[in-house]
């Protein structure tokens, strides 16, 4: 193939977001770590309960309050520091099984890119290629649903399912589909004498 | 596949070999091998004609249905 700069600048682009995510998920568990070690630190840091959930639907929420302690204005302030310990954990292993299973999503797609910049588009490694990127992307789908938040002066726990992801998974899934079909007619092609 | 190629009864009779067919056929000596070893999925018209004179037989020489 001529030179083709787009793919060049996606597999760098792949390498960078790959990279980036290790240096993200050491800083991650490293905050982790420090806040059990030392919550103190984190007093300031304030959480908002209150994200909203774009792209969602089948929302279910089992319970979402605010505590107030009786004469404190500072009573309805998330900080970090005041998280539980089963809600720190829980949302440590999801961010890190988030990371792991987007790691993977990209590092998928860097091998599509390479393959196809490389002229062997249509080739069964990609079909398995795109059929792992749904698999992940199911597996994230899942992950992202649960959300538990539980401080000592609040909690905000909640399933819903979120569309995009689970769209995004089926277009890899018909992705594989369409380059299985293209690896079939190749093969014909190929066997055609 | 249920349509069998008889290439290697023909080219015996012929006493003809692969490598001499391929270079009248005018086709690679890999394409031949497939072609002989029922591996290929399809054969196009002009590559028939040409094993066909070359081997100085019909079509029905080479090809055989045979049901599964």
């Amino acid at each position: 193939m001529k030179k083709n700069t787009l793919l060049k600048v996606a597999i760098v682009i792949c390498k960078i977001i790959r990279v980036s995510y290790i240096v993200i998920f050491l800083i991650f568990t490293g905050v982790f770590v420090h806040l059990q070690m030392n919550p103190s630190s984190y007093e300031k840091v304030k959480f908002n309960i209150e994200t909203v959930d774009d792209g969602t639907f089948l929302q279910y929420k089992y319970s979402d309050y605010i505590k107030e302690k009786e004469g404190s204005s500072q009573s309805q302030e998330l900080t970090l520091d005041k998280m539980k310990i089963s809600s720190l954990y829980f949302n440590f292993i999801k961010t890190s099984l988030l990371f792991w299973f987007t790691f993977l999503c990209v590092k998928e797609f860097q091998a599509i890119i390479e393959s196809v910049k490389a002229v062997k588009t249509f080739q069964e490694n990609n079909v398995l290629s795109f059929r792992k990127i749904g698999k992940y992307l199911l597996f994230i789908s899942v992950i992202t649903m649960f959300t538990y938040y539980t401080f000592k002066n609040g909690a905000r726990i909640s399933c819903s399912v979120s569309y995009k992801i689970l769209v995004l998974s089926l277009i890899s899934y018909i992705m594989a589909e369409v380059f299985k079909e293209g690896n079939n007619l190749e093969e014909g092609n190929k066997l055609t004498v | 596949m249920a349509i069998i190629v008889n290439l290697d009864v023909m080219m015996a009779k012929r006493k003809m070999s692969l490598s001499e067919l391929a270079e009248k056929v005018g086709i690679t000596l890999a394409n031949l091998s497939i072609l002989k070893n029922n591996k290929a999925k399809a054969i196009r018209f002009s590559t028939l004609d040409a094993v066909c004179e070359a081997l100085d037989c019909q079509p029905a020489d080479i090809l055989e249905y045979r049901k599964e």
